[in-house]
């Protein structure tokens, strides 16, 4: 199933590269470091958490033809709780948590179309996975997402950036059961500067949040929110 | 359970295999693709072009007919042999074709009238609407004192009779021809009495001339200019040591020079008179032919060799290709496709990649 969507993914600008072949194409390598809390409630249980520590580092590809662009994204990072952490959903039950370290993962598979001159849509395949520390307790969210993008130049060196979105999609546990539905919203706005033709430093605020309905219908939401700084090189050919 | 771990992980990184392999593939197709297309529209293939090498507005030719004459076969001695017009011509021609993407250029080497009559005969035949056309001249000069009127001297030219000259009455009528099917038109005149040839016209420039709007604006607009090496003047054969004459010397050096993607006459003109007159006892003149359908546009260079600043010159590519003509221009080749400046393309940021 997830070999499908990949390929499904990949298809459209597969093609599209091919039928341009002559077009602009650029690849892009980037690296971005976030300073990120979690923080949330875990619902019914009327238990809020808030992570002590928290941070991310993600490295990015992207490639582009023309208006087309297609990229991935990988994230990692570990959040430290003391105290109330998010709680375990299984099929059958519910298992509260505390004093533990999470580690986050997020795994971004993209592709887009800039049918506006600055301002694209892009599908994205997401997905995530929290890993609890003590026992190995593996939550997983996953699925398609859409989402817009756009920029503005705002001077010579400095150009505003940002993209907001959406995903929904199945959560399941450590075993691949599903134990309930999730959804996701997502916005970044960020300044991005031009160190040189071909490389660029950006900085600005990641917004996250999530909401996760069980099969018991308890629900959960959490949000992780992040400052970041990253660096991008473009190699054109 | 530890045998479950493990499993996840290779089935974790099984995935991002499976992705990586796809985009590798994808990459690899592209630019298989992109080979072997070249090779089937390849008559001729140029990649030195910046990013910053911008493209013309329109979506014309750049043609150039030039002509240099230095034998000159007077019997009755009165029009001795140049030294730099062949030169000239030539270095003209070099700088144009290989720094200013023009693709089909013909040269004269020591032409007779007619030669220079069936040139201007052909190339009009072959001038498309959209297409940018540069005829350049060296060569003997004259005009009449009492009739002011101005001449071209070909090479069979005889003594004083000006029947065997080309008027300048002939050279307007040639350059209105052009005119009316280019969309820019600029004679570079360097002669004797070349400033006979035009008539000064006024060139404001209201906007700033290195904003893209500006150059969209003139590019726009139909222009046939015309820059001479000297007003009613004799103008000089050879500068100090060069190859060439002072005209075409500092007209060549501003080319050459020049760090902009994109140059108008009118710029390169200011340039070169100040520089000429700087330096001998001449002063270039420019302006339009009048009567030729001028609409105060330029004629743009287009510079193809610009650096990108912090990149390597072996990595600067943006491709010019050129390929075989569709028909309408014959025994020229085409310009596909150059730097796009379009407004329906966005803007080749370096950005992050947009994640939810």
């Amino acid at each position: 199933m997830l070999d499908k969507k990949i390929i499904i993914i990949n298809l459209f600008p597969m093609l599209f590269c091919m039928q341009n072949a002559l077009a602009d194409q650029r690849i892009t390598l980037g690296a971005k470091l976030l300073g990120a809390g979690w923080q949330g409630d875990n619902g019914a249980a009327s238990s809020s958490f808030n992570s002590d520590e928290g941070g991310q580092v993600a490295f990015s590809a992207s490639y582009a033809v023309d208006k087309f662009y297609t990229g991935i994204s990988l994230q990692n990072g570990n959040y430290t709780f003391s105290g109330t952490a998010p709680d375990q959903f299984t099929s059958s039950s519910r298992i509260a948590s505390s004093n533990v370290k999470i580690e986050h993962q997020e795994l971004d598979l993209l592709a887009g179309y800039y049918f506006w001159k600055q301002v694209s849509l892009f599908v994205d395949f997401k997905g995530v996975s929290n890993t609890w520390s003590d026992n190995s307790y593996k939550q997983n969210f996953g699925g398609l997402g859409f989402g817009i993008t756009g920029y503005t130049s705002l001077n010579k060196n400095w150009t505003g950036f940002g993209s907001a979105g959406f995903v929904g999609g199945d959560v399941k546990d450590s075993s691949k059961v599903k134990v309930g539905d999730g959804r996701s919203g997502g916005l970044e706005i960020a300044a991005i500067y031009r160190l040189t033709e071909v490389s660029t430093i950006n900085m600005g605020l990641k917004l996250r949040n999530y909401k996760f309905e069980y099969l018991d219908n308890s629900t959960q939401d959490y949000s992780i929110n992040a400052l970041f700084v990253g660096y991008n090189h473009g190699f054109s050919f | 359970m530890h045998r479950k771990i493990v499993y996840r992980r290779l089935v974790g990184m099984k995935f991002i295999l499976s992705m990586v392999f796809l985009i590798i593939t994808q990459f690899y197709l592209t630019s298989s693709v992109n080979a072997a297309t070249a090779d089937k529209t390849r008559g001729i293939s140029l990649e030195p072009v910046s990013k910053k090498a911008v493209t013309p507005f329109n979506n014309g030719l750049y043609r150039a007919l030039i002509i240099g004459n230095n034998n000159y076969r007077d019997e009755d001695g009165r029009w001795k042999p140049l030294e730099t017009a062949v030169a000239d011509a030539r270095a003209v021609k070099d700088l144009l074709q290989n720094t200013y993407g023009f693709s089909d250029v013909s040269i004269l080497e020591n032409a007779t009238r007619r030669d220079v009559l069936q040139a201007f005969e052909k190339l009009s035949q072959k001038v498309l609407p959209n297409d940018n056309v540069l005829v350049y001249y060296a060569g003997h000069g004259f005009m009449e004192s009492d009739t002011q009127r101005g001449f071209w001297v070909p090479v069979d030219a005889k003594g004083s009779d000006n029947t065997t000259f080309l008027r300048n009455s002939t050279i307007r009528d040639e350059l209105t021809t052009l005119a009316s099917r280019a969309r820019h038109t600029l004679l570079v005149s360097d002669s004797c009495f070349s400033g006979s040839l035009l008539r000064r016209g006024t060139r404001g420039i209201s906007e700033a001339p290195d904003s893209e709007q500006y150059y969209k604006k003139v590019s726009n607009k139909k222009s046939v200019q015309i820059m001479a090496a000297g007003g009613l003047e004799y103008v000089d054969d050879k500068y100090k040591s060069s190859d060439h004459s002072p005209f075409t010397y500092f007209f060549l050096n501003e080319l050459k020079n020049n760090d902009r993607a994109m140059l108008t006459l009118s710029e390169l003109s200011t340039n070169v008179e100040k520089a000429v007159a700087n330096n001998v006892d001449q002063v270039p003149e420019s302006g339009v032919l009048q009567g030729a359908g001028d609409e105060l546009g330029e004629f743009i260079f287009i510079k193809m060799d610009l650096v990108v600043e912090g990149v390597p010159v072996d990595k600067v590519k943006v491709k010019v290709n050129l390929k075989q003509g569709d028909g309408k221009s014959t025994d020229s080749l085409r310009i596909k496709s150059l730097p796009a400046v379009s407004e329906d393309k966005p803007r080749k940021e370096i950005l992050p990649v947009p994640t939810l």
